[in-house]
């Protein structure tokens, strides 16, 4: 379905805009318990940290295509709720990660096949308003919102 | 040595409260108040530093390092720093990276400080009454975070 990633030496996927992923495409981030928090303002939102880069070579942020979940006859609730720890997830169009500056790329893993990575996503602006164009895929009933609305 | 009427009226006035003591009553309320708040306000920070401590790897579902101890340190002495009568527990979340992020938020409006390692935070402010937005970054003086948190509060 998606072309293999681009990979060093190593066989790290390097950081690389898949071609094979499409702006409508959907992204999904599994959510924890440990990225859902309630502010001093009493507003239970998720933090920032959740699009946060990891401590790989190549400091991505992990997330699932949903196309690859869904070719496989699974939803993305019953996929995603296969891992550990999982309390929801959000979803994005691929589009409103790029336009951010932002790499979305594949990555399968050997336990999760539709794994995916997102590089150069800078600034906590860009984050914060990334998370304010992400939907709840499942889950996170809790939640006052994902990340509180700027006022107009 | 005291003369009579010296002692008379220094023997008055510790038999009759008058508004002096009542404000010395006052500040010795304060301070204990302010030292309770202080310890309920460590108090917290303590446990939420437990329960980050206690995180395995892929605490997330991907795979997400645990919380590194020299980090935690770190932050534990910022806290300490930061701290003023007032200021509000803050939201301690972990990184995906190991670190650690503390949040102060008021709406829309908000303090982020992500600590990767010790010596080394990028900080966000947001306040949008004041038409504030920066980002930056801090090693170990935390004074322009201290004021900007009198700010938000």
């Amino acid at each position: 379905m998606l072309g293999d990633p681009p990979r060093d030496n190593d066989g790290v996927v390097v950081p690389h805009d898949h071609a094979d992923i499409s702006d409508d495409d959907v992204i999904i981030k599994r959510v924890s318990p440990n990225d859902i928090h309630t502010g001093q303002d009493g507003i239970i939102r998720i933090a920032t940290t959740l699009f946060g880069a990891s401590s790989d070579k190549y400091s991505g942020s992990s997330i699932n295509i949903a196309k690859i979940i869904e070719a496989n006859g699974l939803t993305i609730e019953a996929y995603c709720s296969q891992f550990p720890n999982v309390v929801g997830a959000i979803s994005v169009p691929a589009s409103s990660i790029r336009k951010h500056g932002a790499k979305v790329g594949f990555e399968p893993l050997e336990n999760d096949r539709a794994h995916g990575e997102i590089w150069d996503l800078k600034g906590k602006s860009n984050i914060k308003d990334l998370m304010r164009e992400c939907r709840i895929e499942f889950g996170l009933e809790n939640l006052t919102c994902i990340y509180p609305a700027k006022k107009d | 040595m005291h003369s009579t009427t010296e002692q008379k009226e220094y023997g008055q006035r510790q038999s009759v409260p008058g508004p002096a003591s009542e404000v010395a009553m006052q500040r010795v309320q304060d301070i204990f108040r302010q030292k309770n708040d202080f310890l309920r306000w460590s108090k917290y920070i303590e446990n939420r530093f437990d329960q980050l401590n206690n995180l395995e790897r892929g605490w997330d579902s991907y795979d997400a390092s645990p919380i590194r101890y020299t980090t935690a340190k770190f932050v534990g002495d910022m806290l300490e720093a930061l701290y003023f009568d007032g200021l509000k527990t803050p939201v301690i979340a972990p990184l995906k990276s190991g670190g650690i992020q503390l949040e102060w938020h008021r709406g829309e409006d908000c303090l982020e400080i992500e600590v990767e390692r010790p010596n080394f935070a990028n900080c966000y402010i947001c306040i949008e009454a004041d038409d504030i937005e920066d980002e930056f970054r801090i090693k170990s003086d935390f004074s322009k975070i201290r004021e900007m948190l009198k700010q938000l509060m």
